[in-house]
């Protein structure tokens, strides 16, 4: 392995990507390639300094429980359907679907609503209407 | 996809299912506890993400509207600190997406928490914080949700509608980026 190939396997090394022979013939390269090796020790530090911010909260400006909560009573109660679509969907899936997406899927409740109610109504037909 | 274990750093207890039923029910005093519990946590969470106050506390409050319009659809199946987290988090990734913040000046917060965080402590994360914000958004979104909130790749392709093998090269420059960026502020010593 060269310098060129190492450089490009480096990020793959960091994130465990790499195969056994491949680290294997990376680790040979960069046992004796300082340039390489360095790259190795500064990414790696990079990334460890950011993982370390894991451990910081940052401070919440004062009064935003409150904003909150003046938010949310100033909100527009959801209706009938976006109930039903989010306990159908555990709540989270909505909010995540592209605009056309979610039309679709209030289409395909309402069909749905249509089909069931179209089979309840043919269901609950006196059996001699359609006997011929 | 199986979901990665992103809210695991966060050490916050549990809600009581009273809370979050009653919350869900529509009460009011309930969802302030819920607010002023994972207020930290989230608000955090966007301005990591989005680099400056103003847009962290607009994303973090639609973040809790979220919350209070998809609580009755939580159904325990995980803990309400994972399910949150992820709602929380695609809130977030919505709001950049949507106004495309990008290129707003990073301004840096006292952080609070850690009683035991001294000077040098403080002075590293603004550093890092200086250094992410200078991060062309680009980079910096899928750097902080890979290496910060250890999401797979796929789910930060899926999560911000973007190519799997963009992301993968986000994530790269991002972090050869942050390293200059870091080395040149001196929050890393020698060759690193």
């Amino acid at each position: 392995m060269d310098c060129v190939a190492a450089r490009e396997v480096v990020q793959r090394f960091i994130d465990g990507e790499l195969g056994d022979e491949q680290v294997v013939e990376f680790q040979r390269h960069l046992s004796f390639c300082p340039d390489c090796a360095a790259e190795l020790r500064g990414v790696s530090a990079a990334r460890a300094v950011l993982q370390a911010t894991r451990e910081v909260t940052v401070e919440v400006p004062a009064g935003f429980a409150d904003r909150v909560m003046t938010a949310l009573d100033e909100q527009p109660e959801p209706t009938s359907l976006e109930r039903l679509l989010s306990a159908a969907t555990g709540g989270v899936l909505p909010g995540r679907l592209p605009r056309r997406l979610r039309l679709a899927t209030y289409y395909g409740l309402a069909a749905t609503a249509v089909i069931v109610g179209l089979q309840y109504a043919l269901g609950r037909k006196p059996e001699g209407e359609v006997k011929t | 996809m199986t979901s990665s274990n992103f809210a695991d750093h966060t050490d916050l207890p549990e809600p009581s299912p009273h809370d979050v039923a009653a919350a869900a029910a529509g009460d009011h005093d309930a969802f302030r506890r819920l607010v002023e519990r994972y207020q930290g946590m989230v608000y955090t969470m966007a301005y990591n993400l989005l680099g400056n106050h103003i847009d962290a506390e607009d994303a973090s409050q639609e973040a809790f509207l979220r919350l209070h319009q998809k609580l009755s659809g939580f159904r325990g199946y995980s803990t309400f600190t994972t399910w949150f987290f992820r709602l929380a988090l695609n809130a977030i990734i919505d709001y950049q997406r949507r106004d495309r913040k990008y290129g707003a000046l990073p301004d840096v917060p006292e952080p609070v928490v850690d009683p035991v965080a001294d000077v040098l402590r403080r002075d590293g994360y603004a550093r890092v914080v200086r250094a992410l914000g200078d991060l062309p958004p680009d980079y910096r979104l899928p750097l902080v949700l890979r290496d910060l909130y250890g999401l797979r790749y796929a789910e930060i392709s899926d999560a911000l509608d973007r190519p799997l093998g963009t992301i993968k090269a986000c994530v790269h420059r991002g972090r050869t980026s942050l390293r200059l960026r870091l080395k040149a502020s001196g929050a890393l010593d020698g060759d690193d």
